[in-house]
């Protein structure tokens, strides 16, 4: 497993993968929060300054931006790269046990989640000054919490859009998922409704949908609770159980299909 | 006989396989014993890398029973003692050979192998550049690095699929000699190829497939007996089947 693990890191190190996502992310972080300090606004004459409050959690939203893109990209292009074409078949072979292989993605996508989460807290030591971080009102509750929150989330995606990849291809694989978060996206303001309606009950249309809904991975409800978790308060337990169990169901749909690369027809026989 | 040759390492008793719906070998037995290089021949579409891919559990058969080195089916510990070289795979791109075997050996580590001595005997060996990236090596050079990789941790059963795919002469040779060598030692091989001359002069017998069936397996030298050559034996075969 450690050698493994230690495989995949020197991909994503050879791969420029980690000098590319210090460089987005540091880029991104600092021009976003630097725009966003002292940002005067004023509607219907009603002016505005946002100080580092604001700054706090717009840099949260920045940071989740970084984080969908790099998971994203490591589960579409990085993840599968082993398990794609003939090259499955030297790593069908290798003497390890199937199940270290997303367990390995998992890690290696999650320190490439750290160094971003690393990048948003040394931003705001850039922009606002390093004694900020002593100050009242820096969150570092919240912030621990959302992220950690947040790398649950998407290691789930990375390892879904991974298996998505040697199952339909990466192009489709783009499609599929920017779709599929926009759908469960809208399923879940729906879902927020329905189950808030008073006349609200389980043997209707709107019921069927919420119990099948709330099976699901809760996408839907993901911005919902990051919102609660950078403001510092907490998410529902229900929704935390269903990330974790979804992330099992995938690992083990991810090696199923890994376990098998039988699709890979080649030029004889 | 000789007596190395008695224990069965691969049995396939009946087996077939489908991708999709379209059936790819049927009912398909061979065996194969201690120290035995074995060719699996058969024109395109033949069933040989489909027979392979299922023996080393790619591909779940649909029927049949697969037994292999004393195990039904393929685990990763079996895979520590079956080295393989796959026909058209490629490394990874961004290792080089030298950290590609290095790799490898953290896997295949046996109490037969020194591996670091191995891998520099390897790379010797095989003629490869070890300190460049298999992304900018030729299809010659990723070939036998593919073969490299399959020979390391001295395996019990090595499987090649269509070795001889990208080699020159000399490296040809030089694979013949290699694999009498591990033969001698009593390493079992599986040799898939189309180079039926090639065929007679490495393997001890052979087995003959067509349209996803196996339709004759004999010795080598009883080949060559009744029909004058492998070459004939396998037209005599195909034309009768």
């Amino acid at each position: 497993m450690w050698a493994l693990f230690l495989e995949n890191c020197r991909y994503v190190l050879r791969s420029k993968m980690v000098v590319l996502v210090i460089l987005f992310s540091t880029l991104v972080h600092l021009s976003g929060l630097k725009l966003i300090n002292h940002l005067t606004v004023s509607i219907q004459e009603v002016v505005t300054v946002m100080g580092p409050k604001e700054a706090i959690r717009v840099g949260f939203y920045i940071q989740l931006f970084t984080a969908l893109s790099i998971a994203s990209v490591y589960g579409v292009w990085m993840a599968p790269y082993a398990h794609r074409g003939e090259r499955s078949l030297l790593t069908h072979v290798l003497p390890v046990s199937k199940v270290y292989f997303p367990l390995c993605y998992g890690l290696c996508c999650g320190l490439l989640l750290i160094i971003n989460e690393v990048i948003l807290l040394m931003s705001f030591g850039w922009v606002m000054g390093f004694s900020f971080y002593s100050s009242d009102i820096f969150p570092w509750g919240s912030l621990i919490k959302t992220c950690m929150f947040q790398t649950l989330c998407l290691e789930v995606l990375m390892l879904s859009l991974a298996l998505s990849s040697l199952v339909v291809g990466q192009i489709n694989t783009v499609f599929l998922g920017a779709t599929s978060l926009f759908v469960m996206q809208i399923l879940g303001t729906f879902s927020h409704f329905f189950s808030k309606d008073p006349k609200f009950s389980l043997f209707t249309l709107k019921g069927l949908f919420v119990f099948v809904y709330e099976k699901l991975p809760p996408i839907g409800d993901f911005i919902f609770d990051f919102n609660l978790l950078s403001k510092g308060e907490s998410v529902s337990f229900e929704n935390l159980g269903l990330w974790m169990i979804w992330w099992l169901i995938i690992c083990f749909l991810f090696v199923f299909k890994i376990r098998y690369p039988s699709n890979i027809r080649g030029a004889e026989g | 006989m000789n007596q190395s040759l008695t224990d069965t390492v691969l049995k396939l008793t009946n087996v077939s396989a489908y991708y999709g719906f379209t059936k790819a070998i049927e009912s398909v037995s061979f065996e194969l014993k201690k120290g035995q290089v074995v060719g699996l021949i058969g024109a395109n579409g033949a069933g040989k890398t489909t027979s392979l891919k299922v023996l080393l559990g790619m591909l779940k058969p649909a029927t049949g029973t697969i037994s292999i080195l004393g195990m039904s089916r393929c685990s990763s510990r079996l895979f520590k003692r079956i080295g393989f070289a796959p026909e058209d795979a490629t490394p990874p791109e961004y290792l080089t050979a030298r950290e590609y075997l290095v790799f490898l050996s953290k896997f295949r580590k046996g109490e037969n192998i020194n591996s670091v001595q191995q891998i520099e005997e390897f790379l010797t060996w095989f003629e490869l550049d070890p300190d460049k990236l298999v992304r900018k090596y030729s299809k010659g050079m990723r070939r036998r690095l593919i073969l490299a990789q399959a020979f390391l941790g001295k395996p019990d059963l090595i499987v090649l699929d269509e070795p001889l795919n990208g080699l020159d002469p000399m490296m040809i040779l030089k694979l013949r000699d290699r694999l009498k060598l591990y033969q001698k030692q009593g390493t079992t091989i599986l040799y898939s190829s189309h180079i039926l001359t090639e065929l007679e002069q490495t393997c001890s017998d052979v087995v003959i497939m067509h349209r996803g069936s196996v339709i004759h397996q004999d010795s080598v030298e009883n080949l060559v007996k009744q029909f004058g050559s492998v070459e004939k034996a396998f037209s005599a075969k195909i034309g009768a089947a």
